[in-house]
């Protein structure tokens, strides 16, 4: 890979910076072999120090992305918003350049492609987005207060400590690849050691749990594996630039020299793994089985100064245009073209679409598929909950919003209301069972299940038209849950860890009057208990707010449902309150405060779900919203 | 018929062509022939003769690879011999495959120790022998030639399998593989006879022909299919396929671990070989591009499903390590089958990367149950437990080589497993656009199968690793050897030429080990030599 | 007239004589013999197919298979000559040691019948009773 990146003649800087943003913490991971076996706090102390400097590659992307976006900010566009700094159009920038040859790989557009297995068309590729940026940031911070988390775990610290940094490597790398199979190299990747993470360090019955663990992922992967088997074998050559397609045709010539030129060029076809792309021939089926064919139109040469919003006022009256098939294509052939491939029908649509929701819905999880997770949080060891609650959870969420919504539109649409109703079950359904839960990690668990469904039934609130800012509002309010979820969760793993410490149980029936003996510990859980109740001024809030506000003008019904559900969760959180802090308990009242190093866990997330909760925008939509917007207007006027 | 001098002249400057070509079997050959010899002389006795066989091997080996580049311009790969064998890369990259298989099985003897000194002259020959015939039957291209290679490659193996002589399950082991194979070998060859009798030669080129003839009429008389169908159960009995599978696994337990793998890789690298060349040149002769796999093409199918999910699912009841690994064995042989059955290039090149990455994958599997045993004397998952405390590294290497077999990323197990649900996929697609719904239909049901199946296997594999990381040892200390007569009396019994104990196998087999693990990972990683090598080698092929 | 179709017949019905008996039988020797049968199916019909074509070649295929069922025959009897020394039984149903778990031997209904004693009994060294001769002494005496 260095190799890759260092005889390249176009030297691009943001290759290297995320690339090191992926591989950091497997690098430490290696890093870790060669501390001698003795010395386990500075094994510890090399964890810390590679997981922080993650985060602050992560920062400096965010630092990078805050100017790419501004450097395009001008005064016909809202700040911020402008359409070039799209994954989309990066990406397509990125792939002309490396189809032509022509022009040079941008060191600042934060998107970097290299081919990995050419006679795949498998490419090394890394981009972010807002959407992605969020999620990377809270991997990030999840994992570094997970390491420090982790301060006491004495029995195989090595390993322990490998299995982790590579277990954020794969998440990371996920997060960042724009290639679906590097995608799915880095998804299973993660698979193994967290595998191992739950099945050595875990508690009593950790074997099953983690046996079940794997097996659920692996049963969603695989097909998610068939899914992008076929989507790799849709032909897309009226969606990338013609010069590919030339190539593949010369090649094609070159195999057999009895091909005339013409027949050459008819017969090239071009299959990729890039999901951008993909996602135009989504967009581009959607249309056909709308029976909107017109709508697809052909895109113009950039330097005319031609956008959407042009070609829209030029055609007053006619059906908005979609610019979706490359420079240079005929249009009728490639209508027909597609229409003749097996995309082109609503069962390869629907297969798919299911493959993928299903693949990332138990990784969510969504209800009848998340079964593995109650027993993989109460058995997992506490940093390893965090992890699970804080990060692996949110790349089910991101997969659906990054692959299975955008790479099969039309089937999307077709289920949407199904897919919120399984939304809204997951709601209502764990926030039930976890208010009958006396384990306090199993308690959390369901809570998760309940808190992610509200990510489902923001993805599924599809409106279009005129309608399609309330879309973007519940995306937004999607996204945004998955980050506070991401910090209330995993911070409430560790009070319960910090208690757990004390108490060496789990019960809840057997606690009470914390409060007493732990002021400070209890104040923070506090805040962290109101935050994931969604108390407003806090994290939780901005999420389900907006969630709900945007599944309103979707189906006021499933709107209703959810917001009833925030009862339920107040009151299990409100219940598990009182039967931990307050009242009197000899048993707890020798127990002593926080230490400086559960503090130094505690506080970051405390401060975040307060600061999360009080400038959500300044701090999270200024730069995260730009994409959402993106992202809904591909989808919302398909419709 | 007399021969003028030209003729002459220019058969001997193709026979010495031809001999060039074919020179690794000449040297395997005559190693065989040395090693035999070798034995007469009282000055070896002491020797172990591993190291002395693997010499050659390299020397034929690097032979192979000066020829890849006559091969890659297409300067060399042709029928010779008057056309018995063809010598093209597709035969070239399975040679190749064959004889790294037995320079590594070799290795991996020298280090176990399983033979000692004294039997390492016999074991060295039959393992040579063995790899002679199999490298026969992947450059076969006459029906004379796939006899004599699948019994080339057979006999030895009969004798391999029962190689632990003291052992009362190795001699059962070889007894149920040479009856098996006897009765399977006569089949083929009365499939054989039929087919030869039918298209008056035994050539591949007037099978096809004579295939070719049939497509144009869209029909397969009952001899031709009879005789196909036959020759094919050969064919399957090789690959072990279901139902032709019952020999594996007790086979596989009976033998020793390094003889299991020589069984799983190699003889099915080779049958795999002569089944692709078989059915793609038959296929490729026909015009009708939908008559061969309409026919054939669908037993093949339903064979590969079938081979796939047995295999996994009884591999989940087994407790010894080596039956299930002969499990797995006879699964991934449907993965390859599932590959053949797409009768196009691309699944030919699949099933030659699935191979390449099988070899140290599965090689690698046997050669740490071989360390289980070598530590502990015992060769099941109870033995295993604890791997993870007793020897980290082994249990490293053991859970790199699982989850290739479970075809995890970024392993070479996984870049195998792809390729084959890839071209199993667009065999699909491009069956539909033929407008054969059936075979869509088919191929797509096969996909699913594959899918499935590797759920499926997630469960066995996991349990060994399962029990090797997560689990803690028993009380397993290790037991002298037993005397040979004495292993009816035990339930596990020790193989007794073995060594077990500290320092057997020792840093070389771990060595071993994490080389075959470091292989697998950075064939996983890096496809693209690979996949110009397999690309190439099924360029020759016939067909499209 | 001698056609090749009787030829040929005569080949099938070999070969499916020797498939039958190797399905049937459990003695080692006669499964092994039949197996040998159905390759002698084989090289008739490819004997015939030479003559009948007028060409060597069906002949050559016969003398390669006749060399390997030799070889066969000879690794075969081998083994099957060292299983007999260690069982004194040529029934191919005593070999169950290794199979699946948790499945039992096939027992017969109706059970064999014992082999005969051998012939020769093995008389002990003079001077010298080893265990296992004196057993087999014991048994021929009473016998």
């Amino acid at each position: 890979m260095l190799d890759l990146m260092l005889s390249s003649t176009d030297r691009e800087l943001d290759l290297i910076q995320l690339s090191a943003l992926a591989f950091l913490p497997a690098v430490f991971a290696l890093v870790l072999l060669l501390v001698p076996s003795g010395w386990k706090t500075a094994m510890r102390w090399t964890a810390v120090f590679g997981t922080a400097l993650t985060l602050t590659v992560g920062l400096c992307t965010l630092v990078d992305y805050h100017t790419l976006l501004d450097s395009r900010s001008d005064r016909t566009t809202r700040s911020l918003y402008h359409p070039a700094t799209r994954l989309d159009e990066r990406a397509d920038a990125q792939l002309a350049v490396s189809a032509t040859g022509v022009g040079s790989y941008l060191s600042d557009d934060l998107v970097a492609r290299r081919p990995w297995i050419p006679r795949f068309d498998v490419d090394y590729a890394l981009g972010v987005d807002g959407i992605s940026l969020v999620l990377v940031l809270l991997t990030a911070v999840v994992c570094l207060l997970a390491v420090i988390a982790s301060w006491t775990i004495e029995t195989n610290l090595r390993t322990y400590l490998i299995l982790l940094l590579t277990l954020e490597s794969g998440v990371l790398g996920a997060f960042l690849s724009l290639d679906l199979f590097l995608f799915y190299v880095f998804y299973e990747v993660m698979l193994l050691p967290m595998y191992f993470l739950i099945g050595l360090w875990g508690g009593g019955n950790r074997k099953y749990a983690a046996i079940k663990f794997v097996i659920y992922t692996l049963l969603g992967s695989v097909g998610l594996l068939a899914a992008i088997i076929a989507l790799y074998s849709v032909n897309v050559r009226d969606f990338v630039p013609q010069d590919l397609v030339k190539q593949r045709a010369a090649d094609l010539k070159r195999k057999d020299p009895a091909l005339t030129d013409a027949k050459a060029l008819q017969l090239a076809e071009v299959h990729t793994f890039d999901f951008v792309t993909l996602g135009k021939v989504g967009r581009a089926v959607m249309l056909a089985l709308n029976h909107q064919e017109d709508r697809i139109q052909v895109a113009r040469k950039k330097e005319q100064g031609t956008n959407e919003a042009d070609l829209r006022r030029d055609r007053q009256g006619t059906p908005e245009p979609v610019l979706l098939l490359a420079e240079g294509v005929d249009r009728e052939a490639a209508i027909a073209r597609l229409k003749g491939q097996s995309v082109c029908t609503p069962t390869f649509q629907y297969v798919v679409f299911a493959l993928l929701f299903v693949g990332f819905a138990v990784k969510v999880p969504i209800v009848p598929l998340h079964h593995w997770l109650p027993d993989a949080h109460v058995e997992a060891p506490t940093p390893i909950s965090m992890i699970l609650a804080g990060v692996l959870l949110k790349l089910g969420g991101y997969g659906l919003l990054r692959f299975a919504f955008p790479l099969c539109p039309w089937a999307a649409h077709q289920l949407a209301w199904w897919v919120g109703l399984i939304g809204v079950v997951g709601i209502v359904y764990g926030a039930l069972v976890a208010m009958g839960q006396r384990d306090f990690k199993r308690l959390l668990a369901y809570s998760s299940v309940s808190h992610m469904g509200y990510v489902v039934l923001g993805l599924a609130s599809w409106s279009g038209g005129a309608d399609a800012r309330y879309w973007e509002w519940a995306v937004n309010g999607a996204l945004f849950q998955m980050l506070a979820h991401g910090v209330t969760a995993s911070a409430l793993f560790f009070v319960v860890g910090v208690v757990y410490d004390r108490a060496h149980h789990r019960d809840l029936t057997r606690f009470g009057g914390l409060k007493e003996p732990m002021p400070v510990y209890s104040g923070m859980s506090a805040i962290l208990f109101f935050a994931s109740m969604g108390l407003p001024g806090l994290c939780g809030f901005v999420g389900e707010f907006n969630v709900v506000l945007g599944a309103w003008k979707f189906n006021w019904g499933l709107a209703v449902c959810a917001i009833l559900a925030t009862v339920l969760t107040a009151a299990y959180l409100l219940w598990a309150w009182q039967r931990v802090y307050l009242g009197v308990n000899p048993a707890t009242a020798a127990f002593p405060d926080v230490s400086a190093r559960e503090v130094a866990v505690l506080l970051p997330f405390v401060l975040l779900s307060i600061a999360l909760g009080v400038f959500p925008s300044f701090l999270v939509y200024q730069w995260a919203e730009p994409s959402v917007a993106g992202w809904v207007s591909q989808l919302a006027p398909l419709q | 018929m007399p021969v003028s001098a030209e003729q002459y002249t220019s058969l001997r400057a193709v026979l010495g062509d031809h001999l060039m070509l074919f020179a690794p079997e000449v040297i395997v050959a005559g190693t065989v022939c040395v090693l035999l010899l070798l034995r007469l002389f009282k000055a070896f006795d002491k020797l172990h003769l591993n190291p002395v066989a693997a010499g050659p091997l390299v020397v034929a080996l690097f032979l192979l690879g000066t020829q890849w580049s006559a091969y890659f311009d297409g300067s060399a790969g042709a029928t010779a011999f008057s056309g018995l064998i063809r010598l093209d890369p597709f035969a070239a990259f399975l040679r190749g495959l064959l004889l790294v298989f037995a320079l590594l099985a070799l290795v991996l003897g020298r280090i176990t120790g399983l033979p000692d000194a004294a039997d390492s002259a016999d074991y060295a020959t039959l393992l040579l022998g063995g790899t002679l015939g199999m490298m026969l039957m992947a450059s076969a291209n006459h029906l004379l030639m796939v006899f004599l290679g699948m019994e080339m490659a057979s006999l030895p193996c009969y004798a391999l399998a029962g190689f632990l002589k003291g052992r009362r399950a190795g001699s059962e082991a070889a007894l149920k593989y040479v009856l098996y194979g006897a009765a399977a070998s006569g089949v083929a060859l009365y499939g054989i006879s039929l087919l030869t009798i039918k298209f008056g030669g035994g050539s591949f080129e007037a099978v096809a022909k004579g295939y070719a003839d049939l497509a144009r009429t869209s029909s397969l008389d009952a001899i031709t299919a009879a005789g196909t169908l036959m020759l094919l159960v050969g064919f399957a009995f090789k690959l072990s396929a279901v139902p032709f599978h019952f020999w594996c696994p007790d086979v596989f337990e009976g033998a020793a671990a390094e003889v299991g793998a020589f069984l799983s890789v190699a003889s099915k690298a080779a049958a795999v070989g002569l089944t692709v060349r078989f059915l793609m040149t038959v296929h490729g002769a026909c015009a009708d591009v939908t008559f061969v796999p309409k026919t054939v093409g669908v037993g093949v199918m339903v064979v590969a499903a079938l081979t796939a999910t047995l295999g996994n699912l009884a591999a989940l009841a087994q407790t010894n390590l080596k039956r299930m690994l002969a499990y797995s064995t006879i699964a991934h042989a449907g993965y390859m089958l599932m590959a053949v059955a797409t009768f196009t290039s691309d699944g030919a090149a699949a099933a030659l990367f699935y191979l390449a990455g099988y070899l140290p994958t599965n090689l690698g599997a046997f050669a740490a149950v071989a360390a289980v045993r070598t530590a502990t004397g015992g060769e099941t998952l109870d033995h295993c437990r604890g791997l993870a405390k007793r020897s980290p590294a082994t249990a490293v290497a053991l859970t790199v080589f699982l989850l290739s077999l479970l075809g995890l990323p970024p392993l070479v197990g996984f870049a195998g497993k792809f390729q084959v649900f890839e071209s199993v996929y667009s065999a699909g697609q491009s069956f539909g656009r033929l407008g054969s719904t059936t075979l869509e239909g088919g191929f797509y049901a096969l996909l699913a199968v594959g899918v499935v199946n590797t759920v499926v296997s997630a469960g066995y594999y996991l349990r060994v690793l399962k029990a090797a990381v997560l689990d803690d040892s028993p009380d397993l200390t290790p037991r002298p050897p037993l005397q040979s007569g004495e292993g009816e009396k035990n339930q596990n019994p020790l193989p007794s030429p073995l060594r077990v104990g500290e320092g057997a196998g020792g840093w070389g087999l771990t060595a071993f080990l994490l080389l075959l693990a470091v292989a697998v990972l950075v064939l996983g990683l890096a496809w693209n030599p690979l996949l110009a090598l397999t690309s190439k080698a099924v360029e020759s092929l016939p067909g499209r | 007239m001698i056609s090749l179709w009787h030829f040929l017949g005569v080949g099938a019905i070999l070969f499916g004589l020797g498939l039958v008996g190797f399905l049937t039988r459990r003695n080692l020797i006669t499964m092994f013999l039949s197996a040998e049968m159905m390759l002698q199916g084989v090289v008739i019909n490819l004997l015939a197919f030479g003559s009948h074509h007028g060409s060597l070649g069906g002949q050559a295929f016969g003398l390669f298979i006749v060399t390997v069922a030799a070889c066969e025959a000879g690794l075969a009897l081998a083994l099957f000559l060292m299983l007999y020394k260690r069982g004194r039984s040529l029934d191919s149903g005593d070999w169950q040691t290794v199979r699946e778990v948790g499945v039992p031997p096939a027992v017969d209904t109706v059970p064999l019948p014992a082999p005969p004693p051998d012939d020769h009994p093995t008389l002990p060294v003079p001077g010298r009773l080893p265990e296992q001769a004196e057993v087999r002494f014991q048994e021929v005496t009473r016998a």
